[in-house]
């Protein structure tokens, strides 16, 4: 039995990396937030995650003499510059500190939901194999 | 290198920049009344700091990197004061054109972005303990 294998775990998996892959584009957006002429970046929604079926990365690398792509985001997930932003700043910096301390609170909370739910789940398999709690 | 782990470096960057830009404040500030030695001799230039985005190749993530510290090039002020050893022949010494005010504004403001990026550190810390977690 694999544990991907089922809709469950690998839906909590992928919505575990999702999350992380925007606290990792939020991180990048507070650590600029002083960079002139930064665009606050975000990334494409779960929903796309979930039902993207073809892998967005483009070129795949085959060989150690490849060129490697940048991208670390996991599979179906694309990093776009966020249309959302509140403000703009004169040096063309459109990073609201106040927008991004509260996408990333959102993110650790539903990170941690994520990861309470997989840990459900393994309690869940632990009872149905062993039959105690 | 996993995404949790490159929030850690990201961060990591932007708190060395905001730490660079209160190095270069403090300086500035220290720097307020100094002034030329010669007569005539130019003060403390004002120095400024400029941030870029710095792309990490191995990790595809962007943090942030020092581009310049250079130099304010606005107007040196006149105080009048023939007493003083750089005074030139009409009795006027430049002043340094370092505004505390706007060393200040500039104090609070780096602080409260070295700030946010420890509370993102913080956090990316948190997350990736509790997917270690999973595995006890």
């Amino acid at each position: 039995m694999k544990l991907s294998g089922m809709s469950f775990f690998q839906l909590a998996s992928q919505r575990m990396s999702w999350l992380g892959a925007r606290q990792a584009v939020i991180s990048e957006n507070i650590a600029n937030a002083d960079t002139p002429n930064y665009r606050a970046k975000e990334i494409s929604g779960f929903d796309r995650m979930v039902q993207a079926r073809t892998p967005t990365q483009g070129l795949a690398v085959t060989d150690a003499q490849h060129i490697r792509t940048t991208a670390s985001t996991p599979d179906g997930v694309r990093v776009e510059t966020d249309d959302a932003a509140w403000e703009s700043a004169l040096d063309g910096n459109n990073v609201v500190l106040e927008q991004q301390t509260i996408k990333s609170a959102e993110v650790a909370g539903n990170y941690r939901l994520a990861a309470e739910l997989y840990r459900k789940g393994h309690d869940l398999l632990t009872v149905a194999v062993t039959g105690i709690r | 290198m996993d995404l949790l782990k490159s929030i850690l470096t990201v961060a990591a960057s932007g708190m060395q920049a905001q730490g660079e830009r209160l190095k270069v404040v403090s300086e500035n500030v220290a720097n307020a009344n100094s002034t030329g030695a010669a007569p005539g001799a130019d003060p403390y230039r004002r120095k400024t700091i400029t941030f870029q985005e710095m792309l990490d190749r191995d990790a595809g993530t962007s943090g942030v990197a020092v581009a310049e510290i250079g130099r304010d090039t606005t107007e040196f002020q006149l105080r009048y004061d023939p007493a003083h050893p750089a005074a030139d022949t009409d009795g006027f010494v430049k002043v340094s054109n370092v505004n505390t005010i706007i060393e200040m504004a500039n104090m609070r403001e780096a602080s409260r972005s070295y700030q946010a990026n420890l509370n993102m550190f913080e956090t990316g810390r948190s997350m990736r303990s509790q997917l270690l977690d999973l595995l006890k």
